[in-house]
């Protein structure tokens, strides 16, 4: 286990890397007690480069979570790969410890076919979203004009994500073209019904199916 | 529960005060839709602040806070601006637009607005989202 600490705009970030088991879990604790000491600490844990935790780690975040809430001070764990997720869901600590999938987002296109599949992993915010939007309009420049966009890592989608969207799927109608959404999260999803944008975007429950259908068309 | 966060005009910390509001509105035993409510507003509130206060200047404070407890979460961002976004008149939301979602989603997501003083420059701008949300007011639009 390797660990970072950056302290910024009142923020501390652990970003942890490696394997967290019981032979850690000292030093874990020493370093996060360190950290979370009273009603001003505010600490994210972020466990991205991490691959596996056993039951000594889960304790440990705990016990921290635990110490911030008595102290008045606030604790979250960010960007959790899901072999990680799955211990915390199986000890039922997941809510508890307030899992953030990432802080930092990430962008992988695919190419089917036709058809640039661009998968989108973490918050999509106005901080991250002009990401997003270049790596969009490299794609558009290359001549791509169909489109798979996968949320299916995305939590969290504010309007200047469904702006560039929307704004990419503007430029592919000229064409022809289409943008469609796939495996969107509970919580993604009511945001395009509250912004209608569901009548625009064709909205498929995951990746493949999303795919297929411009294959559909393609044989018309 | 009250707490006070303070960042600078960063769009890239804006996940850092969405985790800090998460855990206290978690704390006070809001469910994953609420909490999600509050960070969407919070965020759409921030990158305001940011770029049409701040003009996307990186080195001003901007103070947060937050007061949940189990009735309602009150979120208030100080120097928001003289812009009062229950003035706000949405636009025809059934043409898909490049921007301009933003004060919809704080509008639709919390239950009231407060803007105060009213016009000033250095207005506060609070929001407040009830446990047990009102049913949703008959507007917005939905009669053609």
């Amino acid at each position: 286990m390797e660990y970072r600490i950056d302290h910024s705009q009142g923020v501390t970030v652990m970003y942890i890397a490696g394997e967290i088991d019981v032979s850690q879990a000292l030093e874990l604790r020493e370093v996060l007690g360190g950290l979370v000491r009273d009603a001003t600490s505010r600490v994210v844990v972020d466990l991205s480069g991490v691959p596996f935790v056993d039951s000594s780690g889960v304790g440990i975040l705990v016990t921290a979570h635990r110490r911030a809430a008595e102290s008045g001070g606030s604790f979250a764990v960010a960007a959790v790969t899901t072999p990680v997720g799955q211990v915390f869901s199986m000890t039922r600590t997941e809510k508890l410890l307030h899992l953030y999938r990432r802080l930092i987002m990430q962008v992988t296109v695919e190419r089917a076919g036709g058809v640039a599949v661009v998968a989108v992993a973490g918050d999509v915010d106005a901080g991250s979203s002009g990401q997003l939007r270049a790596q969009l309009e490299a794609l558009l420049g290359e001549g791509l004009q169909n489109f798979v966009i996968d949320l299916s890592e995305t939590g969290f989608l504010d309007s200047s994500g469904l702006a560039t969207l929307v704004h990419t799927f503007k430029r592919v109608r000229i064409g022809n073209g289409d943008v469609r959404l796939a495996a969107l999260q509970p919580q993604v999803n009511s945001l395009f019904a509250l912004t209608r944008l569901d009548r625009v975007f064709e909205i498929f429950g995951d990746r493949a199916s999303a795919v297929r259908s411009f294959e559909t068309v393609a044989q018309h | 529960m009250r707490d006070t966060l303070v960042l600078t005009s960063r769009l890239t910390r804006m996940a850092e005060a969405r985790a800090w509001a998460a855990t206290h509105a978690r704390a006070a035993g809001y469910d994953d839709e609420a909490i999600n409510a509050v960070g969407l507003a919070l965020t759409e509130t921030l990158s305001n602040v940011i770029r049409h206060r701040f003009h996307g200047e990186e080195d001003h404070e901007i103070q947060v806070e937050l007061d949940a407890d189990p009735r309602r979460i009150v979120l208030s961002v100080h120097d928001w601006g003289p812009f009062d976004p229950a003035a706000y008149t949405p636009e025809d939301l059934d043409r898909p637009r490049d921007g301009g979602y933003g004060i919809h989603l704080i509008r639709t997501l919390m239950d009231e607005i407060h803007c105060a003083p009213p016009g000033a420059a250095d207005a506060q701008l609070s929001l407040v989202r009830y446990h047990d949300r009102p049913p949703p007011a008959a507007e917005n639009g939905e009669a053609r």
